[in-house]
């Protein structure tokens, strides 16, 4: 909201720096987002123009003899088409200072001009939104007066931003308000006063069939004309970002941007009844709006219609039927309180939001209705106009309960001591009523002093204890809050997940692995790449009804496409190693549902080797293991398994005692190309909820005896796998074997078509004496037998 | 005597090598956090330290626990702020991490100490200062006898374990449904030392020269909250804060482009690490 410091000085006087008041109103709650400087003006006159002639030596130019006070005429050369005689302008006289120019005496055609007379842009002001040409000002001003110092002009602009619950402060009066208590200054109200009502001028009706409109205040006015505003209220509004129109127009503006009452005249004579009607719009009614458009109705909608038709839509814009024109005579003005939640609705339904219904929206006061109209009077009445009597419609005026408060309750919920003086100046100067209620001994000797507080009608947004509080805060300053340890309470309460997250992301990250954050929402190309790599995504997503963008629509069903997204973009001869833990969700048959899940990624160049060999496979199984490994205290198995984005006879299930904890593989080349990668990629997926349970790891007692290790080179058939060979092993050296591992495997020729051959090495050791060469061989043989007979390995000669 | 002069000798001659210890190393595989989990886990772990839970959620919500139960009904304007993205009737993707405010009290009874770090979501283009998708992390403290002043004790000390030893925190009054009084929380500007101004006389790229950054809001729990969620309010009292990650990393890693959060480009990934 824009703030104009000049305006706010009609009611208080502040005597503080623009930056002090914005740093003020910052404290208050209402932070200023921005301070609109204003051109330091200076040296210009209130003048009246004592007669304007042609200039001798040209054309186009005019020369005025200008009085800017007693005793005191200037010989003035214009170049400006809208001077005449008798006119009031304001004078820049020699040396003043304009808006991007410094005036000097100068000679125009030969005539020596003493100043200029000035423009609306001169000054600062928006050119288009005043006269063409020289300002006008109205007869009366006190000619020879400093034009500057009068309407305050070098007072800065502050835009300033109103929390939704303080409807009341949008509006200059309001945010004075806030400044005189907080400042300890008086409040001047602004005058609503007229000399005389003419009661016979009460000849319109208003009738409320909607409880939506809460209150109808109806006033008629009869004998103003169509006419520009006085200047003090042109330069108000426009500093506050308003365009000026007319009197009339402005007048309601200005009451609105005063006291956050939005007001509406209408041209009573074309009222059809001389009856305005709140209602519901009927289906299909249309109107034509102020701005021009045609507006179709339907019954969401709430109208202000005469006995034939609507004549503004309530709350957001007026009908063109109605409006006041050069011709109108008779004026019915409108100060209405409607429901702010249908306000909201219609303004949304409308895709239509004006400075009214942003009031309107957040609930006005029923009570100011007829304050603001009686404002609005006094300034009708200024401009010529007689008033009949103010006739309010609508529900009665609530009457409001007083708020019991305690001194202790500001100690609870602050920490902070406050007088009991010092929270009945605090509430007082906001305009609340505060009674002391009977004095009570509390805890200790200590009294505690208690209040009836009973809020203004303008702050609807106080209703209980803690909004009290919060006022007295804002005026003691939330500086006074002071910054203390809390107490520590004991709880139960584990933190599971989180550790969940953190040990999985520190085990990664000593692996060398990089996490990464990437977008939940995805476009709807990301499951197109799959479905024409042949690849069926294993969930229904779900998709964002509202969309901002197609990039936004649908949420991620896995974690794997981004990061292939990122192994395309940043594939390099190095390896890569990423991770990320994050939700993918999928939609169920009843509602769309999230699982946390962990990723990991190698993406590493394709080394030249056999077919049946991946040695990036191995690396990153061996990874995978320590990661398991760290995160639970146990080794996980290895066992064939498949997986939709991973290649069918390169994917594995890490099992943890059985239990699946992981699936890795070499991702199916399909996506890979599809997403046109051409190093090797291995993903792994583990569901975080399903994350193994640490388990402390044991300790054995390594074998003091040396150990001995035999290495065997073993023909099998090429489907054995690995770990069926080492089984085969372990059954045959029980008590014996200190481990085993197979460390090669080769195809080709030398070995018999239809066999590989593979290396396993033995390490024999006794826990309680030294093996001997002869028992090693012993082993050894019992260890072929068990081959033999489990995987039918033969010795490779 | 012979064979002394010679072992001596071979010392000598070791003794003698020198290499270049400027020679780069190989690169070592370094693995990394995240630098949004590492402010995370940074903020999160002052809290534990202090007898706090750590709590996560799911990032699909209700319209109950992200508006209703904060003491939002619909229509209310303080929705507008919290424009959000629908995947079911009456089901969003959060838009703050308040909801596990009420998760976590339906949960447990007081006292209650928890944060809540997490992913919210608001419908908004990404653009250097804006994304859609956003990390808060939302504190709690419920027990008897807890008031604003252990609110802004807390806060000085996380931002002093985020940011160094000389930072404090400064409230401002602001408005949020959910709490009463309402703070919004500003602390002193790491990049400018709170003066406004950087060592090169330039205005503070980080603060804009006001020598105080923004971290969110906070504020009393509203007495309808911790009643809807099975709490006395005659009984306990308590303070809420929510707190934005990425500009908390913004500043301390001195970026100026949210985005680069989300890029995870290796080479920037290595430099935050």
């Amino acid at each position: 909201m824009k703030l104009p410091i000049a305006w706010l000085r009609d009611y208080v006087d502040l005597a503080l720096s623009t930056d002090e008041i914005a740093e003020r109103l910052a404290v208050l709650g209402f932070p200023v987002e921005e301070i609109v400087r204003r051109p330091k003006l200076s040296g210009v006159k209130i003048g009246r123009l004592e007669s304007v002639a042609k200039h001798p030596n040209a054309d186009r130019l005019l020369v005025c003899q200008v009085d800017v006070g007693p005793g005191e005429r200037l010989t003035i050369a214009t170049g400006a088409d809208n001077v005449a005689e008798g006119q009031i302008v304001p004078v820049a006289t020699i040396g003043a200072e304009l808006a991007g120019l410094s005036i000097g005496p100068r000679s125009m055609r030969g005539i020596a001009s003493q100043g200029m007379l000035c423009s609306p842009d001169e000054l600062g002001l928006e050119p288009g939104w005043f006269d063409d040409g020289i300002l006008q000002l109205e007869q009366g001003l006190p000619v020879g007066a400093d034009f500057v110092e009068t309407f305050h002009l070098n007072d800065d602009v502050l835009d300033v931003e109103i929390t939704s619950n303080r409807v009341d402060a949008m509006c200059v009066l309001g945010i004075a308000r806030e400044l005189a208590a907080s400042l300890g200054l008086v409040l001047r109200e602004p005058d609503s006063s007229i000399p005389a009502i003419d009661e016979a001028l009460c000849d319109a009706r208003v009738t409320i069939e909607s409880p939506d409109c809460k209150r109808f205040v109806a006033q008629r006015f009869s004998g103003a004309r169509v006419a520009t505003a006085p200047f003090w209220m042109r330069v108000r509004l426009a500093l506050a970002g308003q365009r000026p129109i007319d009197n009339l127009v402005d007048i309601s503006n200005f009451v609105m941007l005063e006291t956050a009452q939005p007001l509406h005249l209408y041209d009573f004579e074309k009222l059809a009844g001389g009856h305005l009607i709140a209602r519901d719009a009927r289906e299909g009614e249309v109107l034509r709006t102020l701005d021009g458009e045609e507006r179709i109705l339907d019954p969401r909608f709430l109208v202000i219609a005469d006995e034939r038709e609507p004549q503004g839509i309530a709350g957001l814009k007026g009908g063109v039927a109605s409006e006041v024109s050069s011709q109108t005579r008779e004026l019915l003005l409108e100060s209405a309180t409607f429901t702010g939640a249908r306000i909201r609705r219609m303004s949304v339904a409308l895709g239509l939001r004006t400075e009214a219904s942003t009031r309107h929206e957040k609930g006005l006061p029923p009570a100011l209705a007829v304050v603001a109209a009686a404002r609005a009077a006094k300034l009708l009445h200024e401009q010529g106009a007689r008033a009949g009597p103010a006739v309010a419609t609508g529900e009665p005026l609530e009457s409001r309960a007083p708020i019991g408060l305690g001194e202790a309750d500001v100690r609870a919920l602050l920490g902070v001591d406050v007088s009991a003086a010092a929270i009945e100046r605090a509430l007082q100067g906001l305009g609340f009523e505060v009674r002391r209620a009977n004095e009570q001994a509390a805890s200790g000797q200590q009294t505690s002093r208690s209040f009836a507080v009973t809020p203004p009608y303008w702050r609807g947004d106080v209703r209980i204890r803690e909004d009290l509080v919060e006022e007295i805060a804002r005026i003691v300053g939330y500086d006074t809050i002071p910054a203390e340890p809390p107490p520590v309470f004991p709880q139960h309460i584990a933190s599971t997940a989180y550790d969940d997250e953190r040990r999985t992301a520190q085990a990664l990250l000593t692996l060398g692995y990089r996490e990464a954050v990437n977008f939940s929402l995805q476009p709807a190309s990301v499951a197109e790449v799959y479905a024409s790599a042949g690849i069926a995504p294993r969930a229904r997503p779900v998709e964002v009804r509202n969309p901002l963008s197609e990039d936004q629509r649908y949420l991620r069903f896995s974690l794997v496409p981004a990061m292939l997204a990122w192994a395309a973009r940043y594939e390099s001869a190095e390896a890569l190693r990423l991770f990320e833990i994050g939700h993918v969700f999928e939609q169920g048959s009843e509602q769309p549902f999230e699982t946390a899940m962990c990723a990991w990624m190698l993406v590493r160049p394709r080394p030249d080797e056999p077919p049946f060999r991946d040695s990036g496979f191995l690396e990153f199984k061996g990874d995978s293991l320590a990661v398991l490994r760290v995160v639970s205290g146990r080794d996980a198995q290895a066992c064939s398994a498949t997986h939709p984005e991973l290649h069918p006879g390169k994917t594995a299930s890490l099992l943890l005692d059985g239990v699946d904890a992981a699936t890795i593989g070499a991702v199916d080349p399909r996506l890979i190309a599809a997403y046109g990668i051409r190093n090797a990629v291995y993903v792994a997926l583990a569901r975080m909820n399903d994350l193994p349970s640490y388990h402390m790891p044991r300790y054995t007692a390594p074998s003091k005896y040396p150990a001995i290790a035999r290495d065997l080179a073993l023909i099998v058939a090429p489907e054995i796998p690995a770990m069926d060979v080492e089984h085969a092993v372990r059954a045959g050296a029980e008590g014996v074997l200190a481990a085993v591992r197979v460390f090669d495997e080769y195809r080709g020729p030398q070995i018999e078509d239809g066999k590989k051959s593979v290396a396993v090495r033995v390490v024999l050791q006794r826990a309680d004496r030294t093996l001997t060469d002869a028992e090693a061989d012993t082993h050894v043989a019992a260890i072929l037998e068990s081959l033999r007979e489990r995987v039918g390995a033969a010795i490779r000669r | 005597m012979q064979a002394e002069r010679l072992a001596q000798r071979a010392v000598e001659a070791q003794l003698a090598v020198a290499i270049d210890v400027t020679f780069p190393a190989p690169p070592p595989r370094a693995g990394s956090l995240h630098p949004l989990r590492r402010t995370l886990e940074d903020a999160c772990g002052y809290f534990e330290r202090r007898g706090f839970a750590v709590l996560l959620g799911p990032e699909i919500e209700t319209e109950y626990n992200s508006f209703d139960g904060l003491n939002i009904p619909a229509d209310h304007p303080a929705r507008e702020g919290l424009d959000s993205m629908y995947v079911g009737p009456g089901l969003l993707l959060r838009p703050h991490t308040s909801p596990m405010q009420i998760r976590a009290m339906r949960a447990n009874p007081p006292p209650l100490a928890v944060v809540t770090p997490g992913k919210a979501y608001r419908r908004d283009a990404v653009d250097a200062r804006h994304s859609y998708m956003f990390h808060q992390i939302e504190g709690l403290l419920v027990a008897p006898g807890i008031h604003m002043g252990h609110l802004k004790g807390m806060l000085t000390g996380m931002c002093r374990e985020l940011f160094g030893a000389n930072q404090s925190v400064r409230f401002r009054p602001s408005f949020f449904p959910f709490t009463e009084p309402s703070a919004e929380v500003d602390t002193t500007c790491p990049g400018c030392a709170g003066r406004g101004v950087r060592d090169n006389a330039q205005t503070c790229r980080t603060c804009g020269g006001s020598g105080w950054i923004e971290l969110g809001g906070s504020g009393m729990v509203h007495p309808n909250v911790l009643r809807d969620a099975g709490y006395d309010p005659e009984h306990v009292t308590g303070w809420a804060f929510g707190v934005g990650i990425e500009r908390i990393a913004m500043v301390r890693h001195d970026i100026d482009d949210i985005r680069v959060f989300f890029e995870n480009d290796p080479v920037v990934l290595a430099q935050l690490a």
